[in-house]
């Protein structure tokens, strides 16, 4: 554990330093792009006097890793305000929509996948598997819209966007998860609420994921149902449930598990397209307008706390891996 | 896993969830005296030194006001904060009678040094609304009530620029500086104009929050708001589906493409209405063949206005001088060039290029659907003289990098041959967009993408600079127009044509003409 928290450290020094080195080979001014096309030269100086600019790229990356250190990511030229503060509000958005999304695809891609595997050939396996390709067939924004459009223009069933009812307060932030928040502060109205803005946009997301975990499932299940250990469960007369949920469920989850994994990670980057249809307040949103803005210290921050998160996501599942396979050792 | 056990799970679920769906929370249900706005470029900046043109529209009128400001209808200026001024005979000073007894959000009184302090501070932040302002010297309390303006160059540019300089208390600002910032980061999150309006909460990504200001000096009446809540909306498609559904009763929507369905709808109301905001398509003049004035005016009379009126079901402002034509007089007549692919092609052929034959690129801001279009357009017409028009995007960043990297090393890699820029009206005066984009310096500071340089519109820029009377300054002015149109740098493609959607209940909504952002001033609204 220890190796593995070293190399953490080393690969957040790692991504930082080429962040920062590939964000100052793109030629743009980050004084110019703070102060708008307006700016005179004698702004822009005044400018990149007050923010540091005007050192070199070296004492730059000095200075920056130093207060880092001191918890301070620098401030972002976008919003004016301090990085880590933006942070604080945009990861644990993403983090709660990614989570729901997640659920949703694992459970509903995971029993599709299980009927696919044990009724193989059968209408019910055409079906679990047709049915999420065609929604994966959809680009995320036409998916998003149509959504949108059915629920909630015409329908007016759920909400249109954002975290909360507009005329409801966030909860006082605990985790940042107003799901979480509003049950620790026993805030019922907040937590309906909030849980009916997730529904649109984590339907959105499974887009990208669901039929991914019922393909997965349904191939690591056809795999494992193969197995000899399998067969003989069944020729000593196991119930079928019995051997699903006993003797397969537990080794067809390590390759989902990983894939879960990934999944995981890469939507934890932000999903900038379901973020912009449904007003979500995420980090993909942010990292694309940073990007956009040529904001440096958003880049970086992003970029830190997005090679945080996978690492953490990493070391979920080994340790989930070597939970369900007792022949992984976990070191 | 049974397939009745697996749907019976799914069926739970859609169960659970729809249980905490009724009933439908107040998404919908809102007081009648508020007001919900969809922002669909979202603020990042609440400090009134710092404006730029998205903030202004949020900030000016509503949180801050300045001590005049530009009527509703026109763009004549008239009193705000004070009541009447008065130019010395030199024009090297502006002295401002201050109306009495207006209140700061902090309860504080509008005085002199209140004036004083605030200019002060957009000079020595100098960003934002600083640029205009260059020509101010100083500023001196003559008594409580009285302060002068001392101006070293340009008085008829300084005064129009003051409309962009909104007061703020000094007692809120000294009493929450951090580390000598002048309160810039307090004044992200709280406000301390003297607007109907103050800023009570911003939640980054999702809303800004206003509040009614009880005590504004010009009263209140039944009917009108005291709570605007802008939402950040991105996405254009959403904010329609928001409009349609009630859950905003404003929103803006730049896109032309929504207006026939919104204008069919019962429930709302569409506004258009053209700004004093014009769009050139600017032509790099210092690369070949671009170089040659034959070529650009060949390119002027390939541009199809019919054709691109019709690109925008007909939502599309006239723009024929280089600048708005109520600031150069209704009766100016410009120079134009019509849609004539012949005199194109004989311009090209005088040119040396009988057939065309060269290839140019358009460099897009990345995202910006509008100028795409207009670039298509352009090359579909280009094509028939057979010249080649490659199309790229970039950042607003790089761009402007690119711009005054080509400037100073004429580096072939930053070259942009074809752009199309947008002129919002700080000042609405002919020198906001005449020296903007014609004065030979102006790339240095991300403008005049044409690199046009010509001395003799550089000296009369200067002279029309210096000019207090704005009457005695358009003759000059016109002769520019004329001087740069002849040149063909640029082709005047459109005047912006500001888009607003209303729910029907909703009266008093009219466009500031400073305000192509899609905002208003809100104590003017009333909801019905």
């Amino acid at each position: 554990m220890t190796r593995r928290l070293l190399l953490l450290v080393f690969v957040l020094v790692g991504v930082s330093l080429l962040t920062f080195t590939l964000g100052n080979l793109v030629p743009t001014d980050p004084a110019r792009a703070a102060l708008g096309f307006d700016a005179t030269p004698d702004m822009v100086r005044q400018y990149r006097r007050e923010m540091g600019l005007d050192k070199s790229a070296v004492v730059r990356y000095a200075v920056y890793l130093k207060n880092v250190l001191r918890g301070d990511l620098g401030v972002s030229i976008m919003t004016r305000r301090p990085v880590l503060d933006d942070l604080k509000n945009v990861v644990p958005a993403t983090v709660e929509l990614t989570l729901v999304s997640l659920v949703i695809s694992v459970v509903v891609g995971a029993c599709l996948g299980i009927i696919g595997a044990t009724r193989r050939g059968s209408t019910a396996d055409l079906l679990s598997t047709v049915v999420p390709l065609t929604q994966l067939s959809a680009p995320v924004f036409v998916f998003g819209l149509l959504l949108l459009l059915i629920f909630y223009r015409h329908l007016g069933w759920l909400p249109y966007g954002g975290r909360i009812g507009p005329g409801l307060t966030a909860p006082a932030p605990i985790t940042g998860l107003y799901l979480v928040d509003s049950l620790l502060r026993g805030d019922l109205a907040a937590f309906r609420s909030s849980a009916i803005h997730l529904v649109l946009p984590a339907a959105t997301l499974c887009n990208l994921t669901l039929a991914e975990m019922t393909r997965f499932t349904r191939s690591a299940f056809l795999q494992v149902l193969g197995e000899d250990y399998v067969r003989t469960a069944r020729s000593k007369g196991v119930a079928e449930r019995g051997v699903i949920w006993r003797h397969a469920l537990r080794n067809a989850a390590i390759p989902v598990v990983t894939v879960v994994g990934l999944r995981l990670g890469f939507l934890l980057g932000g999903a900038v397209v379901t973020e912009t249809i449904y007003a979500w307040p995420g980090l993909g949103r942010y990292a694309w307008e940073g990007a956009r803005n040529a904001d440096l210290n958003v880049v970086m921050g992003v970029t830190l706390v997005v090679a945080l998160l996978y690492s953490i996501v990493n070391l979920g599942v080994d340790v989930t891996c070597a939970y369900l396979d007792p022949r992984v050792r976990l070191r | 896993m049974t397939v009745k056990n697996a749907l019976l799970g799914i069926v739970a679920t859609v169960a659970l969830v729809s249980s905490l769906a009724w009933p439908v929370p107040a998404q919908t249900q809102k007081p009648q005296d508020v007001l919900r706005i969809a922002q669909i470029e979202e603020v990042f900046n609440f400090d009134p030194a710092l404006m730029n043109t998205q903030d202004m529209g949020f900030l000016i009128d509503n949180v801050y006001e300045g001590l005049i400001a530009t009527d509703r209808d026109t763009i004549k200026l008239v009193p705000k904060l004070a009541e009447k001024w008065a130019f010395s005979s030199d024009g090297k000073s502006l002295t401002f009678t201050l109306r009495k007894n207006v209140k700061f959000h902090d309860g504080t009184v509008l005085d002199a040094d209140a004036v004083k302090f605030s200019i002060d501070r957009v000079k020595t932040l100098n960003k934002g609304p600083a640029v205009f302002i260059r020509g101010l010297a100083g500023v001196d309390v003559v008594d409580k009530s009285t302060v002068r303006i001392r101006i070293a160059e340009n008085p008829r540019l300084v005064f129009k620029a003051m409309p962009l300089l909104m007061i703020v208390s000094p007692a809120a600002i000294k009493a929450h500086e951090e580390g000598g910032d002048l309160g810039q980061k307090w004044l992200q999150r709280n406000s301390a104009g003297t607007g109907p309006y103050k800023l009570a909460e911003v939640k980054p990504s999702e809303k800004q929050v206003l509040v009614r200001f009880d005590d504004y000096w010009r009263g209140w009446t039944a009917g009108q708001v005291s709570r605007v809540e802008t939402l950040v909306q991105l996405d254009p498609s959403t904010v329609r589906l928001m409009i349609e559904r009630g859950d905003v009763d404003m929103a803006p929507i730049y896109s032309a493409d929504y207006v026939p369905a919104l204008k069919a709808n019962p429930n709302i109301n569409v506004y258009l209405k053209e700004f004093p905001f014009p769009q050139y398509l600017m032509m790099n003049t210092k690369v070949k063949p671009l170089d040659d004035v034959r070529v650009r005016q060949a390119i002027q009379h390939a541009w199809n206005r019919k054709a691109w009126k019709a690109v925008t079901g007909g939502i599309v402002g006239e723009q024929l001088a280089p600048a708005p034509i109520e600031l150069l007089g209704e009766d100016y007549k410009p120079v134009t060039y019509d849609y004539d692919l012949d005199k194109a092609k004989k311009l090209l052929a005088e040119a040396g290029y009988p057939n065309g034959g060269f290839k140019l690129t358009f460099t897009n801001f990345e995202g910006d659907s509008t100028k795409k279009a207009m670039a298509e357009l352009l090359q579909a017409e280009l094509r028939k003289l057979n010249i080649q028009v490659e199309y790229r995007s970039q950042i607003a960043a790089r761009i402007f990098e690119m711009e005054r990297d080509f400037g100073k090393t004429g580096n072939p890699a930053s070259q942009i041959d074809l752009i199309v820029i947008f002129t919002p009206a700080r000042i609405f005066d002919p020198h906001n967009y005449l020296d903007w984009h014609f004065n030979s310096k102006a790339w240095e500071y991300g403008r005049n993408f044409m690199f046009y340089a010509n001395p003799e519109v550089d000296r009369l820029l200067a002279q029309a600079a210096a000019s207090l009377d704005e009457e005695q300054a358009r003759p000059v002015y016109r002769h520019i127009s004329d001087i740069v149109m002849k040149d063909a740098a640029a082709i005047m493609v459109e005047r912006m044509v500001g888009k607003m959607y209303t729910r029907k209940n909703i009266e008093g909504f009219y466009f500031n003409l400073k305000m192509y952002s899609g905002t208003t001033t809100f104590y003017d609204i009333r909801k019905k």
